[in-house]
């Protein structure tokens, strides 16, 4: 029996003193005191960095952590340095602050007097981990230790915090559906990559990353590399191997990626310069130009971080925490204006802008659907990544994109393809190559409902039965509408790329939507055409006969990518062109309003080379007499050709003729074909 | 019709009857033939009656309905025709023209035909009944469900009556009427296709605890029923309960290994329970027993997108939509 008591009160006293708080005093491993001497070193390196000053205190706070885990390898039971490695975990550029836990819970279980705010700590690691009731409890816990006449913010801070919590158990209630994969060892390192931009056909990425071979090669002020942008591009299924861009987009300094035009011909960059501005750079050929502060209203004083190009090529959205915001930073609009500078940012209002940060802006390419990371609106957690649509003049009340897209840590600089099938963002997962990596976010959606099949109904008579099928609530599939045309613009005698002007017209309205240009040397444009409108597109260049496209999208086409070569032809004697945006009333010679845009080019071209002499060329399909058509062509001919006069072209640079049926240049037999064959065209007989 | 015996003659008794008797004796005797299942002999004898007779009517009735029997559609519906000329008023020959027409998959002279014994006889419960059942067939619910009101005012223990009727209810969205129905159809006979009606009746209307119940009677008079099996199956999977589903459709794949419902179904639950692999396997053996079966085209294409199998779920949902399954385009539009 004695021998039973002195076993229980010594399993009781390795208990007592497992859960006991062991200091740092020589007088406790007097068994040890090498291994003594060499934790306390270890914690004295970690602590250089746990009192670094900086502008955040504990901006350097991740760095103490293989110090004092050396430390607590020697004494796990000590709650001061229990607390300083689950704090360290938790500070600011730690990616891995879950690992938090078990740190923080002994440091309480040691001592639960061992800090002030330890309760908040672990609110914030539960609430990290998304264990969303003992977050809350830790964070009521804090709460009532918090003097609410002196300790305003921090009271704030928590109940923001518990309201995350709760915002988080209803989000994950109903996860997003959608595949979350990394991009891959061409991209990512067990450096940190972020930022990530992905150009509107997905085919080249540019991110920003902190790895060794840095411009300069030197490390910032929190330790690590300084920022520079790295482009990758995608080739037959995959990611090639990102290289960094080099001079002149990246310098000594930090370099990060702030937004890229829908067709990929401007970059935005993000310079640490008069308290973090937006830089552009165009590329011209294969070479992006030296990159300068955008000019206009965009920059200022304040922190700008973040823009996004709207596919008119007009309307920009800028992230700033300039004053007279909501509250920390704000999403703007800037509009360019009649001199192409750009105007005055206009902010988005309350719908989108909370008196939280709104970081990260991506505006799709239907230039109506923004996307945005916010700490405010229902947030999990830090930032949120959520999407908003503009329409009959306002903006749509922010929606959260959900779990698992949305974590309760720092979802930022989400950026979304064209097709809105996928999203690119920065990440920290346990299949990460380190730090934070780039991952593919694709969504699939509403969960797509099984079909069971039932036979049931049976009658009696004949034992027939009724095969029924059984479809659990049918969803309404998101579908992006839009059209991401795109090709390469050539000379069509030598085939060499050439660098034209793309006007993008909306024929019903008579507006030019989008001017734009081609890559010089590539010859390559891209443009996104939301569905439900009928375009005209020009393509212009010195020297050159102007080509014209329509393209009538209705709104039912769901998103597509048409690939469209054009080849311009020089103004020379024999070129002729198809006016694809010459529109006639019905069986008559009348000219539709649609046309204006078309027509005020033809006189453009004449205007500008004022010895040209043209003719206007009617043709019509197989359908009617061959009298009639003769007839009908030669009016619409002579229809555009007096419009021409009327407005200033000498009548002498003019002949018209009617072709009737003729030389058609599609088959007559479907009516896609006879539609190609209903046309005017445009032919230089004199220059 | 016997003849008058003249006085002096022998009076000549049995074997020696008159042309009537005869006729009626072969009648009789085909009538009992028929009650033995000995059709063909019934037929010699109607003939017989006939050949003695030419307007014996209830003959060509009777010869009717043994052809009937036999399957001769064509020679039966001639004996029919032959009796409702010779009694105008005779609903059951309309009704054999009827059923032979229903043989012969001629729906809309089936239903004339019942029309005309209804005229002939608007007592006539069974041929209100069948007419009830080629509405029903013709998608045609509210004309069937007042016929089956007729055929159960004339016969007020009417199960089948009252089964279909149900059906009727239930096909136009009465989950209430559908099942009071089915449940006075059990209350005169307890049928084990009624118990499945119930149950699926019940599901539609949202008791899945009483549609297990009455599944689960289906079963339990009809050992073999893999439609009851396949649908409890679909009740559990309302339920949540997706391996309960799963052990349903594996008793009716059991029973019946051709029942591609229930490899469809059971993929349904499997896909349910992220086993996608399984599914997809399900679905290709509902494919491989009917490649015109687009639900499990569209169900496969559901498993393949999580299997990151996208080409092929493009090319199933397209499938699925070119037989007919109307989400399937939906899917298939975000297809490149």
């Amino acid at each position: 029996m004695k021998k039973v008591l002195l076993l229980l009160a010594l399993f009781t006293a390795q208990i007592l003193s497992a859960q006991q708080n062991v200091e740092f005093e020589k007088k406790n491993f007097k068994d040890n005191v090498k291994g003594f001497k060499q934790a306390m070193d270890s914690i004295k390196e970690g602590d250089k960095f746990w009192e670094m000053p900086s502008q955040f205190p504990s901006e350097w706070h991740f760095h103490c952590i293989p110090y004092y885990l050396y430390a607590n390898a020697f004494n796990p039971d000590n709650a001061m340095l229990n607390y300083k490695i689950g704090e360290c975990y938790l500070s600011p550029f730690s990616p891995f602050k879950t690992m938090s836990i078990p740190y923080l819970e002994k440091a309480y279980k040691l001592n639960p007097n061992i800090m002030p705010d330890i309760h908040y700590l672990l609110g914030r690691a539960y609430h990290l981990n998304m264990e969303w009731d003992k977050a809350i409890k830790e964070y009521n816990n804090y709460g009532v230790t918090l003097d609410v006449k002196k300790q305003q913010a921090q009271i704030a801070d928590t109940k923001k915090k518990i309201q995350e919590c709760k915002n988080g158990m209803e989000l994950v209630k109903h996860p997003t559906r959608v595949f979350i994969d990394n991009v891959g060892a061409s991209i990512n390192t067990q450096y940190r990559e972020y930022g990530p931009i992905i150009s509107a056909d997905e085919s080249e990425m540019i991110f920003t990353s902190r790895r060794p071979n840095t411009t300069g090669g030197k490390l910032a002020d929190d330790g690590l590399y300084f920022e520079d942008l790295y482009i990758s591009l995608f080739r037959n299924g995959q990611w090639l191997p990102a290289t960094n861009m080099g001079d002149p987009i990246n310098t000594a300094d930090h370099d990060a990626t702030a937004g890229l035009s829908p067709d990929g011909q401007i970059l935005y960059i993000y310079r640490d310069e008069n308290g973090g501005d937006i830089y552009q750079s165009f590329l011209e050929g294969d070479e992006w130009s030296k990159p300068k502060e955008m000019g206009g209203k965009i920059n200022s004083k304040s922190h700008e971080s973040s823009v996004s190009l709207a596919p008119d090529n007009k309307t920009l959205y800028l992230v700033t925490d300039r004053p007279g915001g909501y509250g920390d930073r704000d999403i703007y609009k800037v509009v360019l204006n009649d001199k192409a500078k750009w105007g005055e940012p206009e902010n988005l209002g309350p719908t989108i802008n909370t008196q939280y940060g709104e970081e990260g802006v991506d505006i799709q390419a239907d230039g109506k659907t923004l996307f945005f990371s916010s700490q405010g609106h229902n947030t999990m957690g830090g930032f949120d990544v959520f999407k908003s649509a503009y329409d009959s003049g306002k903006w749509s009340e922010p929606e959260n994109l959900g779990y698992p897209v949305n974590t309760p840590g720092d979802d930022v600089f989400f950026s979304i393809s064209a097709s809105g099938k996928h999203g690119y963002y920065a990440s920290v997962r346990k299949e990460g190559f380190g730090e934070t990596d780039i991952y593919k976010i694709t969504f699939l959606g509403p969960e797509k409902p099984v079909a069971l099949s039932n036979e049931d109904n049976l009658m009696a008579g004949n034992a027939g039965g009724v095969s029924d099928v059984m479809m659990t609530s049918a969803v309404a599939v998101n579908k992006t509408k839009m059209t991401l045309l795109k090709g390469v613009i050539t000379d069509s005698t030598t085939h060499l790329p050439l660098e034209a002007s793309i006007e993008l017209v909306d024929n019903k309205k008579n507006v030019v939507i989008a001017d734009f240009k081609s890559n010089s040397k590539t010859g390559k444009y891209l443009v996104s055409l939301p569905s439900g409108t009928n375009y005209g597109i020009a393509v212009k260049a010195e020297n050159y006969l102007f080509y014209s496209a329509n393209f009538d999208i209705p709104d039912t086409a769901v998103y597509q990518v048409v690939e469209k070569n054009v080849a311009l032809q020089s103004l020379n004697v024999g070129s002729r062109i198809v006016l694809r945006n010459i529109f006639f009333d019905f069986d008559k010679a009348t000219l539709r309003s649609e046309s204006t845009a078309e027509l005020d080019r033809l006189i453009n071209l004449l205007t500008t080379y004022a010895t040209l002499k043209i003719e206007i060329s009617g043709y019509t399909d197989n359908k009617g007499s061959q009298p009639y058509n003769q007839k009908l062509s030669e009016a619409r001919s002579k229809s555009v050709v007096d419009y021409l006069i009327k407005h200033g072209i000498q009548e002498g640079r003019l002949t018209y003729k009617g072709y009737g049926m003729d030389n058609p240049i599609a088959t007559n037999e479907t009516d896609e074909g006879r539609q190609q064959n209903r046309r005017t065209e445009f032919k230089i007989i004199g220059k | 019709m016997a003849q008058n015996a003249t006085p002096g003659d022998t009076i000549k008794t049995a074997g020696n009857n008159t042309p009537d008797q005869k006729a009626q004796i072969s009648y009789n005797k085909g009538i009992e033939d028929f009650t033995k299942g000995d059709f063909k002999a019934a037929i010699v004898d109607f003939d017989t009656a006939i050949a003695i007779q030419p307007t014996f009517e209830p003959a060509y009735l009777n010869r009717g309905n043994t052809k009937l029997k036999l399957k001769d559609y064509q020679n039966a519906i001639t004996d029919y025709t032959k009796a409702t000329e010779l009694n105008p008023k005779d609903d059951k020959a309309f009704y054999g023209i009827g059923q032979c027409m229903t043989g012969l998959n001629s729906s809309d002279k089936a239903g004339e035909a019942y029309t005309k014994a209804i005229e002939a006889n608007p007592k006539n419960a069974d041929a209100y009944y069948y007419r009830g059942e080629i509405r029903f067939l013709a998608k045609d619910y509210k004309n069937a469900q007042d016929d089956f009101t007729q055929a159960i005012s004339n016969k007020p223990n009417y199960a089948e009556a009252f089964n279909d009727r149900g059906s009727c209810k239930i096909e136009q969205k009465d989950y209430k009427g559908g099942i009071d129905d089915y449940k006075e159809s059990i209350k005169a006979n307890k049928l084990a296709s009624t118990y499945n009606n119930l149950g699926s009746a019940q599901r539609k209307n949202g008791e899945l605890d009483a549609a297990l119940d009455s599944y689960s009677q289906a079963v339990a008079l009809k050992a073999d029923y893999y439609l009851a099996y396949n649908n409890r199956g679909t009740a559990k999977f309302d339920k949540g309960d997706y391996a309960g589903a799963i052990y349903d459709f594996n008793k009716a794949i059991e029973i019946n290994a051709k029942y591609s419902y229930a490899y469809n179904n059971r993929a349904s639950a499997e896909f349910k329970m992220k086993d996608y692999d399984k599914a997809k396997a399900d679905c290709d053996k509902a494919i491989q027993l009917d490649p015109n079966y687009g639900y499990a085209y569209l169900n496969r294409g559901i498993a393949e997108e999580m299997m990151r199998k996208q080409d092929d779920a493009c090319a199933d949902w397209k499938k699925a939509s070119t037989l007919g399954v109307p989400v399937a385009k939906d899917y298939s539009q975000d297809c490149q």
